[in-house]
C-alpha cells in the first residue's frame, strides 16, 4: 500500500511536469519564442545621410559627415569630480557644469554632441569609465559664412531651420533605414541570429546657381561698404540676365552657420524677405513704360522745374535748379523726380500699374525661398490722387532687393523678365538630374529694352551714377536714394504715427556690359550714416563697379573695344 | 527390510548447447554509416566555428569600414575647406596676387587695316593691349 502511494505520487508529479512541458512547449511555444526574441532583438534606426548642397561649380557648401557624440552613464562613474575635471578642457565646458551632469540620477546624459573626429579621439584616449561614444551625422559648412543666409542651417537633429536647408528639407532629408539584430545578454551581436538591414535612402543633393567665388567677393564688398558708409546692413545681388540665375546673394553683417548664436536677425536672407521703397531705381519702369507705349521718345524735351505740385502734394528734385529743358534721357541720367512725374502725367496710372506688374513687382518672385516677401503694389484703382506721382518715382510700393534687380535683368535681357532662380537642380540618388522650369514673360520690346540700356549707360557716363564706371567696360545703371518710412514715427503736426524719417536706403542697380548685357547687379545700402555717403551714387555705386568688374573677369567677358 | 527408492528423476533441462558464434565484424555498409556520422558531427562543429569566425571577421570589417568612412568624411571636409574661397583668397594674398577686379585694362592705338587684316576694330579705334595686375 505504501509502495502504491509513493508510486502514485511520483506518477502525479511526472504527469504535472509533463503537462507543463506540453503547455510550455506546445500551447505557449510561439508566444514565449516571440517574447524571447523580443528580448534579444534590437532595432537601430539608421539615419539617412542628408544631401549635399553644391555651388554651380560643384564646390561643397553644405555636407554631412559622421561625428561623435559623447555621453555618460553616471551610475558607472565612481568619482564624478575627477571625471569632470579630466573632460572639462577637452569639452570646453566648466568643471562644475559637467560634474552636475555626472551626478544626476540617470543612466544616460549627453556631455557633448557631434564632435569632430580629432576632438572625440582625444576624449576616447582618456579611457574614462562610464564615458561612452555614439556616432551621429553632423552638418558642416566648410566655407564658413559663405552664402550663409542663402544656405540657412540645421538644428541639432539635422532638421533644416533656415534658408535652403529649410525650404528643401524634404528633398535633402532622405529616408531613414533600420538595422534589426539579435544580441546577447552582454549586448553583443549573436552570430547567425536574426539580422536584417533596411538601408537608409540618402537625401538628394542640390546644386545652386550661386558662384562661390563671386559670392565671396560680393560678401567682401558688402562688408567693406558697410564699414565705409556706417550702414546697418548692405545687400548685393548678382543675376545672370539671360537666365535670371542668382550668381551671388550677399548680405552684411552675416553669420557662420557652423556656430549658430547671437542675433537671429542675421539669419534672415533679407534680399528676399525684406522690402523697401525702391525710389529712383523704379523710374526705369515709368520711363520704359512710356517709351514702350509710344508716349515719349528718348529725345523728347520736357520743360522741367525743380518742383511740381500734384493734387495735395509737392514733389522736389534732389537739388534745386532753374527750370531747364531736359530730354527723357536727361531725366533718367539726372534722376529728376519732377521730370519723371511729367512723363507719368502722360502715361497714367493704369499703364504704370500694368508695367509694375509685368516686371514682377507685388508678387512672389518664384525663387522659392522661405519667408519671401511678395512686396506691395496696390491696384491702380485704389491709388489716391497723388499716389500715381509717388509711385512713378518709386514711393508707395514695396519691393525686395531681388525683385528690383530682376527688373534691371529684364531690361538687360532685351525686355524678357525671367523668374529668378537660386536652386539650379536636384540630383537624385540614382544620379539623374531634375531641373526647374522658369516663368518668362516679355515686358518690353527689344527696341525699347535697348533704348533703356543706352539710357542706363548715360546715367553712369554723365549722370548720377558715375562712381559705377568699370574700367574696360561700358556699363549702365540707376541710382536710388529713398527715405525710409518709419511706422512708429509721428510727423510734426500729425496725430497718427507713420512718417518718413532721416534714414535712407541708398541703392544702385545696373547691367553690364551695356552693349551685350550679361549681368545685373544690385547694391542696397540700408541706413548709411557717414555724411556725404548717404546717396546711391556715392554709397552703393562704387561697390557695384568693383563687383561688376570682378564678375565680368570671372566670366571671361573681354573688355570692350573702344 | 530393504527399501526401494524410486530412481531419481532429474528435471529435464531446457537449455541446450548451441554452437558458439564467431564475434561478427562491422559490415562495410555499417562502417560507412559510422564514418559518415562522425564526419557529420565534426563538420557540424566546424561549420559552427567557421560561421562564428566569419561573423567575427564581418564585425571587424564593419568596424574598419566605419573607420574608413570617418576618415573619408574628414578628408572630404578638409578638401572642401581647402577649396573655400576664403582660404584661397588668404593664401593668394600672401603670394602678392590680386583679384581680377584689381587689375587695370590698358589700351593702345590701333593701326589702320584692310578688310583682311583680321584686326579687332576699325580705323581710329583703340584695342585692348593687356590687363595687368595693379596693387
Amino acid at each position: 500500500m505504501r509502495l502504491f502511494l509513493v508510486g502514485a505520487l511520483f506518477l502525479a508529479a511526472w504527469l504535472t511536469i509533463g503537462a507543463k512541458l506540453v503547455f510550455v512547449q506546445g500551447v505557449q511555444a510561439q508566444t514565449l519564442e516571440d517574447q524571447a526574441l523580443d528580448q534579444r532583438l534590437r532595432t537601430v534606426t539608421l539615419e539617412a545621410e542628408r544631401g549635399t548642397i553644391f555651388d554651380r561649380d560643384g564646390r561643397e557648401l553644405a555636407l554631412t559627415i559622421e561625428a561623435t557624440s559623447v555621453y555618460a552613464n553616471p551610475r558607472e562613474i565612481a568619482d564624478p569630480a575627477l571625471t569632470a575635471s579630466a573632460l572639462s578642457g577637452l569639452l570646453g565646458r566648466p568643471v562644475g557644469e559637467i560634474q552636475a551632469d555626472l551626478e544626476r540620477d540617470t543612466g544616460f546624459v549627453y556631455l557633448a554632441r557631434k564632435l569632430l573626429h580629432g576632438e572625440a579621439e582625444a576624449i576616447r584616449a582618456l579611457e574614462l569609465d562610464g564615458v561612452h561614444f555614439l556616432p551621429e551625422p553632423k552638418r558642416v559648412y566648410p566655407s564658413g559664412d559663405l552664402a550663409a543666409q542663402v544656405l540657412g542651417f540645421v538644428g541639432i537633429d539635422n532638421d533644416g531651420l533656415e534658408g535652403i536647408e529649410q525650404m528643401y528639407e524634404d528633398v535633402l532629408t532622405g529616408e531613414p533605414g533600420q538595422l534589426i539584430f539579435e544580441r546577447s545578454g552582454r549586448g553583443r551581436v549573436i552570430p547567425q541570429g536574426e539580422y536584417e538591414v533596411q538601408e537608409a535612402v540618402r537625401g538628394q543633393d542640390l546644386t545652386l546657381t550661386i558662384d562661390g567665388e563671386l559670392q565671396f567677393f560680393a560678401q567682401q564688398e558688402a562688408q567693406g561698404t558697410l564699414e565705409e558708409t556706417g550702414a546697418t546692413a548692405v545687400h548685393i545681388v548678382v543675376l545672370d540676365v539671360t537666365t535670371s540665375e542668382v550668381l551671388a546673394m550677399a548680405s552684411a553683417p552675416t553669420f557662420d552657420p557652423n556656430h549658430i548664436g547671437g542675433d537671429a536677425e542675421l539669419f534672415r536672407n533679407r534680399v528676399v524677405t525684406d522690402t523697401f521703397e525702391p525710389g529712383s531705381t523704379q523710374k526705369l519702369i515709368t520711363i520704359a513704360a512710356a517709351i514702350e507705349e509710344g508716349i515719349v521718345t528718348p529725345d523728347r524735351i520736357f520743360e522741367v522745374p525743380d518742383r511740381i505740385e500734384v493734387f495735395d502734394r509737392e514733389y522736389f528734385d534732389f537739388t534745386e535748379h532753374d527750370t531747364v529743358d531736359l530730354t527723357v534721357a536727361d531725366i533718367v541720367a539726372r534722376s529728376s523726380n519732377v521730370g519723371t512725374i511729367l512723363v507719368w502725367q502722360e502715361l497714367g496710372n493704369p499703364l504704370l500699374y500694368r508695367y509694375l506688374q509685368g516686371f514682377g513687382l507685388g508678387t512672389y518672385s518664384g525663387i522659392n525661398f522661405p519667408g519671401e516677401a511678395p512686396g506691395l503694389v496696390r491696384p491702380a484703382e485704389e491709388w489716391c490722387d497723388s499716389c500715381g506721382a509717388s509711385t512713378a518715382i518709386g514711393y508707395r510700393v514695396a519691393v525686395t532687393p531681388l525683385q528690383m534687380t530682376a527688373v534691371f535683368a529684364a531690361v538687360g535681357n532685351d525686355g524678357v523678365w525671367i523668374q529668378p532662380q537660386v536652386v539650379n537642380s536636384i540630383v537624385e540618388t540614382d544620379g539623374s538630374i531634375t531641373e526647374f522650369d522658369q516663368q518668362r514673360q516679355r515686358v518690353l520690346s527689344v527696341e525699347t529694352a535697348q533704348i533703356m540700356q543706352d539710357m542706363l549707360a548715360g546715367v553712369v557716363e554723365g549722370g548720377t551714377g558715375q562712381y559705377a564706371q568699370v574700367d574696360g567696360y561700358r556699363v549702365g545703371g540707376k541710382t536710388g536714394t529713398t527715405e525710409k518710412f518709419e511706422p512708429d514715427l509721428v510727423c510734426p503736426g500729425a496725430e497718427s504715427p507713420g512718417c518718413y524719417g532721416d534714414d535712407v536706403v541708398a541703392s544702385f542697380i545696373g547691367i553690364g556690359p551695356s552693349d551685350d548685357p550679361r549681368l545685373a547687379i544690385g547694391v542696397f545700402v540700408d541706413s548709411p550714416s557717414v555724411p556725404k555717403k548717404r546717396t546711391g551714387g556715392v554709397a552703393a555705386a562704387p561697390a557695384f563697379s568693383r563687383v561688376m568688374r570682378f564678375a565680368l573677369h570671372q566670366m571671361g567677358v573681354p573688355p570692350d573695344v573702344r | 527390510m530393504a527399501t526401494r527408492t524410486a530412481p531419481l528423476r532429474l528435471p529435464r533441462s531446457r537449455l541446450r548447447v548451441i554452437p558458439g558464434r564467431q564475434p561478427s565484424s562491422l559490415s562495410v555498409r555499417q562502417f560507412g554509416w559510422l564514418v559518415l556520422a562522425v564526419a557529420m558531427f565534426f563538420a557540424l562543429i566546424y561549420s559552427r566555428i567557421y560561421l562564428d569566425r566569419a561573423a567575427f571577421q564581418i564585425a571587424t570589417l564593419e568596424g574598419q569600414i566605419a573607420e574608413q568612412q570617418t576618415r573619408y568624411d574628414q578628408l572630404r571636409l578638409e578638401v572642401a575647406q581647402l577649396e573655400s574661397p576664403q582660404r584661397i583668397y588668404a593664401e593668394a594674398e600672401k603670394m602678392n596676387m590680386v583679384l581680377p577686379g584689381e587689375a587695370r585694362t590698358v589700351y593702345a592705338p590701333m593701326p589702320d587695316t584692310d578688310d583682311d587684316g583680321g584686326q579687332l576694330a576699325t580705323s581710329g579705334s583703340t584695342v585692348l593691349l593687356a590687363t595687368v595686375g595693379a596693387k
